[in-house]
């Protein structure tokens, strides 16, 4: 089996946590989040035939990018940010924290995600296009689970194609 | 005489000469002794002025190929020096544990009705006072071991041969606590070497790209954990290497090494 660290960052109250919790392998407490500012999960997915173990950090909110501590960010080969589409001070630093994200890992795959799509209609998602500084890789649901397998599956694939 | 007999004859008189000094030099070459002794001079004096000319010659070009070699392999140098460095920490250990053994001298003076126990049971085991104590406080066995590429926090072997332990993600969590409390406390690049709780103890030793974790369970001795130590870095003298922990990939073949290293040579 192919093993590949995975990032969940983003700030504080976007749904990361949640937004994952029901589809990881297995997980530790909750309490480590708040103790030491991550948690490791795992998540197994196969893909076309090939097992992929993605072992995820998830980062603690941070309001800014650049409060996560720098080795947290090391051996990581994909980062998924995650935004809350209903909240503009989650978003608002998004150039800044990809940018910061970039410079930390050149060659990681990243993939920003707008999570909370369940509380918006179709109108609200067309205006935040237009606001919003960088275009979203997928919009998601904790709640419903919308998308979320898909964007576990889609950066499974990219991890694999960079592993091959 | 026909043609080619005086031809032959002729040849034999105009080459006499060449042909005695051709039949020499063949005697010379057939002959290692008589070779040695015409050229040993001249090799001599060659490897003379070889030796004299070569700084002068060759210093930049050797320099060169030095410090592009050095500058190319800093990483397998690193990992090579690690387990060195190890062991110049493993005489500080050993010089620590002489002083425990002082202090539990120094309760044996004082603890009578302790002494008295031991004593007993000392004369009837046949064991050294001090030892026995030592023994009592130090009853420990190791759970579990895992090799761990360094930042990334992926499991590279385990000890471990029960998949419910999910050895990858305590691998993960221990790495996050460890770029934790190395972030929390940066003392210039310094490495957490051992988290304790309760009655176990986890000893960390690191290296340029990867850690080991050593999980044990019970009391351990200044001795005890600098052998452990010891094992460590002679494990990975013997099985590691950068381009065995570079794909940050699990290997079973190196988990099974590390078992049969660790748990067929109990710890001292």
């Amino acid at each position: 089996m192919i093993s590949k660290k995975v990032i969940l960052t983003g700030s504080f109250g976007v749904g990361k946590t949640s937004l994952f919790e029901q589809f990881l392998y297995s997980k530790f407490s909750q309490k480590y989040l708040t103790t030491i500012g991550v948690k490791v999960d795992k998540k197994v997915l196969n893909i076309n035939g090939k097992e992929l173990s993605m072992i995820i950090w998830d980062i603690a909110g941070e309001v800014k990018q650049d409060k996560v501590p720098n080795s947290y960010f090391l051996g990581t080969s994909a980062i998924i940010y995650v935004f809350d589409v209903t909240r503009k001070s989650t978003y608002e630093e998004l150039e800044e924290d990809i940018a910061h994200i970039k410079k930390m890992l050149p060659n990681g795959i990243t993939a920003i995600v707008g999570n909370k799509i369940d509380l918006v209609d179709d109108g609200f998602i067309e205006e935040l296009k237009q606001n919003i500084p960088l275009p979203w890789d997928l919009l998601t649901s904790a709640k419903t689970g919308d998308n979320v397998e898909q964007l576990f599956h889609d950066i499974g694939i990219k991890l694999l194609a960079q592993n091959s | 005489m026909n043609e080619d007999e005086l031809f032959e004859a002729l040849k034999a008189t105009l080459l006499k000469e060449d042909r005695e000094a051709l039949q020499r030099l063949q005697d010379i070459l057939d002959q290692p002794e008589k070779l040695s002794q015409k050229m040993s001079p001249v090799l001599e004096e060659r490897l003379a002025t070889f030796k004299q000319a070569f700084p002068k010659e060759y210093k930049g070009i050797i320099e060169k190929i030095i410090s592009e070699k050095l500058a190319n392999s800093k990483e397998e140098l690193l990992e090579a020096i690690y387990p060195i460095m190890g062991k110049l920490i493993k005489k500080y250990t050993a010089l620590q544990f002489q002083l425990l053994q002082e202090r539990i001298d120094q309760k044996l003076k004082f603890g009578i009705w302790h002494r008295i126990k031991t004593g007993f049971r000392s004369f009837f085991f046949g064991v050294k006072e001090d030892e026995m104590i030592l023994n009592e406080l130090m009853s420990s066995t190791i759970d579990n071991i895992f090799i761990i590429q360094k930042h990334s926090g992926l499991l590279i072997a385990s000890t471990n041969n029960n998949p419910a332990h999910q050895d990858d993600l305590l691998a993960g969590m221990m790495t996050a606590i460890k770029s934790f409390a190395e972030d929390a406390f940066d003392k210039n690049g310094a490495e957490l070497e051992v988290i304790t709780y309760d009655n176990y103890q986890l000893l960390l030793e690191s290296y340029y790209s990867y850690y080991f974790v050593v999980a044990v369970n019970g009391n351990i001795s200044s001795h005890q954990s600098a052998v452990i130590h010891e094992k460590m870095n002679n494990f990975s003298a013997k099985y590691l290497s950068r381009d065995k922990v570079k794909s940050g990939q699990f290997s079973q073949a190196l988990s099974i090494n590390l078992k049969s290293y660790f748990f067929t040579n109990p710890i001292a």
